[in-house]
């Protein structure tokens, strides 16, 4: 059996993150590819129905990435989000969904290597923990059976 | 069983309203069958005789203040009276503190109160009610009873929060996929709710359509998480949106624990301070950072 690969959506703050992530790419560090990022002008932008949305459509873990406390260019957007990611945490643990699976990262533009380090261990962490199930099992009365699909003659 | 807080809750009542001191007194009256109660809406001194109070007024009726014909009245420059329990005193101060309501618009009749039973048979208190701490209000404008009249709630401390807390995670998703596959979709626990008052609710909204409307398992999770996301440090415990739910769902528990949870760590607990900021309105530079790489 083919063994699956996680699969990773990252919601990264223009201001800090996505420019770390850029810098992690601009200098050749190598580090996991199977993070999908979402650039967001702040973590305060992130909705908590982004992350569910992503776990619906088959995300196996979530991060997010913002500015370290005191370097929003919205003065405060990261500590609001901060609470509301502390709130979230909990409510996805309170589910029955590991907690591993929705990661916060405080990420500057000048920390790429960080960026590449946080992929990697997200990754090992998702791969010893296995793909997300609880959402995936909801939708599977969405997908058809192959059988019926099949539009060839025989 | 009538209390007899009923007679000076009447008097005071009979006085707002002949006074001209408010335009519509919410309260709780008599329904059609057996010792079933109702809210009822008083505009005239005559109809006070209308006004009970027993351990069935359960309803929380903060809520009808963000609904019509209050919601207008309020708006409008006049004044709405409410027959409010310590616990439903919690929702009206929410409500004052998000810029809902303005203080003076609302007159809180607060009631010293013993516990509220939901069931007609059942002699035991509401589970919401044992551990009460606002049998006796702290925020009104008149208070009906005294120390005297909050009698002790009978009872175990409810620990439903402490049973899912003690399950392992698959158990926790296993009891919540169980509990709200049963979801029918019909917002009965978002209509009692006092602190689900938005105009359009997102779970209405189809462009872009972030929850999935059908009352499938993937919908109602969906709705179940937004819903408790919405009320984490607004939640007042009150209880209404359970005792709504046609299909006997915890739907409080949720925004319940994570009501607990926001108090634990950050002290903070709603409604309790009708000058305190809302929780997610502001923040410290000293808040709960653990989790965060």
């Amino acid at each position: 059996m083919v063994k699956s690969r996680p699969r990773i959506v990252a919601f990264l703050c223009n201001w800090c993150s996505y420019a770390g992530a850029d810098l992690a790419g601009t200098t050749r560090i190598k580090h996991r590819a199977e993070v999908r990022v979402v650039r967001v002008p702040c973590s305060g932008r992130i909705d908590p129905t982004f992350i569910l949305k992503a776990y619906e459509r088959g995300a196996d873990a979530v991060i997010i990435g913002g500015c370290h406390p005191g370097d929003c260019h919205y003065v405060s957007g990261n500590l609001h989000a901060r609470r509301r990611f502390y709130v979230l945490r909990e409510l996805l643990g309170f589910l029955g969904i590991e907690q591993e699976r929705f990661q916060v990262t405080w990420c500057s533009a000048a920390e790429g290597e960080k960026w590449a380090r946080t992929v990697d261990e997200v990754c090992d962490t998702i791969e010893r923990l296995g793909p997300l199930e609880s959402f995936k099992s909801m939708t599977d009365y969405l997908r058809i059976p192959e059988k019926e699909i099949s539009l060839s003659d025989e | 069983m009538t209390s007899n807080l009923e007679e000076p809750l009447r008097a005071k009542a009979a006085e707002l309203l002949s006074s001209g001191k408010v335009d519509l007194l919410i309260g709780y009256g008599r329904a059609f069958l057996g010792e079933s109660v109702r809210p009822v809406f008083l505009r005239q001194d005559a109809d006070t005789a209308k006004l009970i109070w027993n351990d069935r007024c359960a309803h929380n009726l903060a809520t009808y203040l963000m609904k019509e014909p209050c919601l207008g009245l309020v708006k409008g420059g006049g004044r709405v009276a409410v027959v409010a329990k310590g616990c439903d005193i919690r929702a009206i101060a929410t409500l004052i503190q998000e810029n809902q309501i303005e203080r003076d618009r609302v007159h809180i009749i607060g009631m010293a109160c013993s516990g509220v039973r939901y069931d007609e048979d059942s002699r035991d208190m509401a589970i919401k009610c044992r551990g009460c701490e606002v049998q006796l209000p702290a925020l009104y404008d008149d208070l009906i009873g005294s120390e005297a009249d909050t009698g002790e709630v009978e009872g175990e401390p409810r620990e439903d929060i402490e049973r899912i807390l003690a399950l392992d995670r698959s158990a926790r998703w296993e009891f919540w996929t169980r509990e709200l596959s049963r979801c029918i979709k019909c917002y009965a626990c978002r209509q009692a709710c006092p602190m689900c008052y938005c105009g359009e609710c997102i779970t209405e909204k189809s462009r872009p359509q972030w929850i999935d409307k059908a009352a499938s398992l993937k919908g109602n999770i969906a709705f179940h998480y937004i819903r408790a996301m919405h009320l984490a440090g607004r939640c007042v415990a009150c209880g209404e949106c359970a005792r709504a739910c046609p299909m006997n769902i915890p739907v409080d528990l949720l925004s319940r624990f994570l009501s607990r949870r926001v108090e634990e760590a950050y002290a903070y607990k709603a409604g309790m301070d009708p000058e305190a900021d809302p929780f997610f309105l502001v923040n410290r530079q000293d808040d709960p950072g653990e989790f965060i790489r």
